[in-house]
């Protein structure tokens, strides 16, 4: 894209789209992580109970 | 004798409103406590840059250029992003991201939070500003100032002190700014919503593992924030790793606000009469606003929609929560749900979605760069 040029408003709300749906795809990566991490170290805790 | 009166001369009326505004930015934090540690130096180097002549900045005098110590620490710390990312260490190590692994759903706030980037983006290019300055303004919407530092500065924008002065001030604003924003958009009944919160603990290793594949991930997607996110996530792990007390301390602590006296005193050698007092100053200013208000917007909208899926009801004004200025919108957040129910506390919800802001922030800004700067 030409950085120094006024973007034309389809270009600016591509970006919006893209930008939106690409966040929101790194978030699901991190919440599945997040999740996983949380299921395998919850044994331990119930270890612990026992 | 001449010659010791002679750069009065050389005063111009924009340098002497640009003494004014160096005042105002001392007196705000001062008397009103907004970001002083930024808005201090950054109001001082204001009144410092702006003396005729003044040898704090690289000056061509008769022909001979004299280097100003500011030009050295701006090329030194800001132009190569020295500063910002070292200033994410120690705000990495101040983070504590218990209440969001407890409660990873709360990430998702912090991703709607950041649609007031891409809406501003939108709008100040319709206003004319060129991508590479439209993108800088509108990373005023990741509501953190080193993001904000990085991405203006990576794109090479020419409004780089309007644009920081912004993102800090309406960092400061956020409790003035927001609670219009989410009453507007939330009813009553919404926002009495009670959220359980569960306490349950987090182990030692997820919070140790976090960090590293926060960083991976981030990385992948979006190479160009490694940088970011990476600093920050180091600056958390030093903190949970448990072995790294005394460094957690110093980066939490010293290396903040030494990185800070430096940012604020060397933004200022961008806050020159001649590039400063312009009407696309005013603009960045509104924009500003309005990425933290659409950012506001975009929160507690999202959690409205997630109402209509699931079953157990979350409070929308958490969603404001998920703009990276932290810790304020938090607070913002707890306040209110307070205000309308004096037993509804949602300070560890609303703190999960501040710090969930935080990263989704970086990844916005790594985003953005991949976009635009392919």
């Amino acid at each position: 894209m030409n950085l120094e040029a006024v973007a034309p408003l389809s270009d600016t709300l591509g970006i919006l789209g893209l930008g939106m749906l690409g966040i929101f795809i790194v978030t699901a990566a991190i919440i599945l992580t997040i999740t996983l991490l949380n299921l395998l170290s919850s044994p331990t805790k119930k270890g612990k109970r026992q | 004798m001449d010659a010791i009166f002679q750069n009065f001369s050389n005063l111009t009326w924009q340098q002497v409103v640009m003494w004014a505004i160096g005042g105002i930015l001392i007196y705000l934090a001062i008397k009103k406590d907004m970001e002083p540690s930024l808005l201090l130096p950054m109001g001082f180097g204001a009144i410092l840059v702006n003396i005729p002549m003044s040898g704090a900045i690289t000056q061509v005098i008769d022909g001979v250029k004299e280097i100003g110590v500011l030009n050295v620490l701006f090329d030194g710390g800001i132009a190569n992003e020295l500063f910002p990312l070292l200033l994410f260490i120690g705000i990495g190590a101040m983070i504590d991201f218990e209440p969001l692994l407890t409660n990873p759903k709360l990430m998702l706030f912090g991703a709607a939070a950041q649609f007031g980037i891409f809406a501003t983006l939108v709008g100040a290019s319709l206003l004319g500003f060129p991508l590479k300055d439209a993108a800088s303004i509108a990373i005023i919407g990741a509501a953190d100032g080193p993001t904000s530092i990085f991405v203006a500065n990576y794109l090479h924008s020419n409004f780089l002190g309007p644009i920081i002065i912004a993102a800090y001030s309406y960092m400061a604003l956020v409790p003035i700014v927001q609670p219009p924003i989410i009453k507007l958009l939330t009813t009553k009944k919404e926002r009495r919503i009670r959220m359980e919160y569960t306490g349950s603990s987090v182990s030692q290793s997820t919070k140790i593992l976090f960090p590293i594949i926060v960083t991976v991930i981030a990385g992948c997607f979006a190479p160009r924030s490694v940088a970011l996110v990476g600093f920050l996530m180091f600056g958390n792990l030093i903190r949970e790793c448990g072995v790294l007390g005394s460094l957690s301390d110093t980066a939490q602590k010293v290396l903040a606000n030494l990185i800070t006296l430096m940012l604020g005193l060397t933004v200022a050698a961008n806050m020159q009469a001649s590039s400063f007092l312009t009407l696309q100053t005013l603009m960045i200013l509104a924009l500003g606003l309005v990425a933290f208000v659409f950012d506001t917007a975009g929160g507690v909208i999202f959690g409205k929609i997630m109402n209509l899926f699931f079953k157990k009801k979350v409070n929308p004004m958490i969603g404001a929560a998920g703009i990276s200025a932290f810790p304020m919108a938090s607070r913002v957040v707890h306040k209110m749900g307070l205000a309308e129910d004096k037993t509804n506390h949602l300070l560890m919800h609303a703190a999960g979605a501040n710090v969930a802001g935080q990263i989704a922030s970086v990844i916005a800004g790594g985003v953005l760069l991949s976009l635009i700067a392919k």
